[in-house]
């Protein structure tokens, strides 16, 4: 029984184990990222301060550095604190498997860059329905466990690598520097249609857009 | 299942939180319809993770981490109401749902009801009812309009459109949206710049806005 048992588990547990799945787990950046999903869950369980010191050591100099892309420079240490207060209020909310570590500290960072934005009077429209209503944390379906995350995740770091310069500069614009397909088209003096085909073909590369597409018969 | 969604560029924006804000609830509330958005979205927002995660690391100051620690020992030790989930995204606006909205009649069979309105007038968050089997004047738009179905369902000349669906329609495509014929058709509408009537009727009307009200004629900025 014992036996059996332990030949079943063992497989399943593994697999549900992002840390031990990920076959890049030699490059630095990769190993640091995998240790944060445990980080998170400490913090929630236990409001591990020690838990908490080593997620801001490992998260807030990137926030910083998303800050300084943002454009948002005197208040780049401003949003380090509100992202890692909103980590800490929120960290209950967190389930591997639902989302990646990774994908999740970027909604919390993408979220309270908008509302200090909006705090600061810099969003050019307004609404009064909050940003995590308009942005919601990852998570709301149903989980598609920690394994598949890691996949997608590990999918996503490998192709990146191999994205053509160009398609990669609009990506990082877009994610980093807070434009839109407009204002980058209009920076590097290309087409709007260029810039969109550029998105496309990354997406595709990336496999981050679902291909199927259910037509109206 | 909506068969209509927000292009690849939209999802992107959305994603990377750079969509204007009135464009992300348009996005969210289809969202709301969408599963295959949503996981769209969920992997765009990985990729968001990816990029963020690959950016160098920055100095930060010394005292920052205790200073964060600081606002969390405050906060815990007062702690607040616990934020109850949305339901629904309208919810703000729409306390009683849609059926007890008091619309304003804007033609035959036509109601809006306003749910925002920028400040020069220019943008308009709105909720918009076509009657069952009614018909939409002929027009077109100064910017850009953002559609999505609520309850109900339309066409127009370029397609079908279903609770749910997400359907854009930019300022050179003349349509005459028309209800389904069995149902009320209600859409949360967003329109960056005005609307602009055609047809006969519809152009002697726009004269004389353009006279009385010169401010919405601008190309949007």
């Amino acid at each position: 029984m014992q036996v059996s048992n332990n030949v079943i588990v063992l497989p399943i547990n593994r697999k549900m184990d992002p840390n031990q799945q990920d076959p890049d787990a030699g490059e630095d950046s990769a190993s640091s990222r995998d240790v944060l999903a445990p980080l998170i869950e400490a913090v929630a369980a236990q409001r591990d301060r020690d838990a908490f010191r080593q997620l801001f050591q490992a998260f807030a100099p990137k926030v910083k550095a998303y800050a300084i892309k943002q454009g948002m420079l005197e208040h780049a240490e401003e949003l380090v604190q509100e992202v890692m207060v909103n980590v800490w209020r929120r960290a209950a909310q967190f389930d591997r498997e639902k989302a990646a570590a990774s994908t999740w500290l970027f909604a919390i960072a993408r979220n309270a860059r908008i509302d200090l934005l909006r705090k600061l009077g810099r969003s050019s429209q307004e609404t009064q329905v909050e940003t995590d209503y308009l942005w919601s944390l990852p998570g709301s379906d149903e989980p598609t466990g920690a394994f598949q995350q890691a996949v997608i995740v590990r999918n996503i770091r490998q192709s990146l690598g191999d994205l053509p310069q160009e398609q990669r500069d609009v990506i990082a614009k877009v994610y980093l520097e807070d434009k839109s397909h407009q204002r980058v088209a209009e920076e590097l003096s290309l087409p709007l249609g260029t810039v969109k085909s550029r998105v496309r073909l990354a997406l595709q590369k990336l496999k981050v857009i679902l291909q199927e597409r259910e037509k109206a018969v | 299942m909506s068969q209509h969604h927000p292009s690849d560029d939209i999802m992107m924006e959305y994603a990377a939180g750079c969509a204007s804000t009135h464009l992300a609830l348009c996005v969210a509330v289809h969202l709301q319809y969408c599963p295959r958005c949503r996981a769209n979205i969920q992997r765009l927002s990985a990729l968001g993770g990816e990029m963020l995660q690959q950016l160098p690391q920055e100095d930060l100051s010394e005292a920052l981490f205790e200073r964060i620690m600081l606002r969390i020992d405050l906060e815990e030790s007062a702690p607040a109401a616990p934020q109850k989930p949305v339901e629904d995204l309208l919810q703000r606006w729409l306390p009683d749902g849609l059926n007890a909205v008091s619309w304003r009649k804007q033609w035959f069979k036509v109601y809006e009801y306003v749910l925002e309105v920028s400040r020069k007038g220019r943008q308009r968050l709105s909720l918009q009812k076509i009657s069952a089997g009614g018909r939409a004047p002929l027009h077109a738009h100064y910017g850009q309009e953002v559609t999505v179905v609520l309850q109900g369902g339309f066409s127009d000349e370029l397609g079908v459109y279903e609770e749910g669906d997400f359907v854009i329609r930019s300022g050179d495509q003349r349509h005459r949206p028309r209800a389904l014929e069995n149902e009320d058709c209600i859409c949360l509408a967003y329109l960056d710049a005005p609307v602009c009537l055609a047809g006969p009727i519809g152009r002697w009307i726009e004269r004389f806005r353009r006279l009385f009200m010169p401010d919405l004629n601008a190309p949007a900025s």
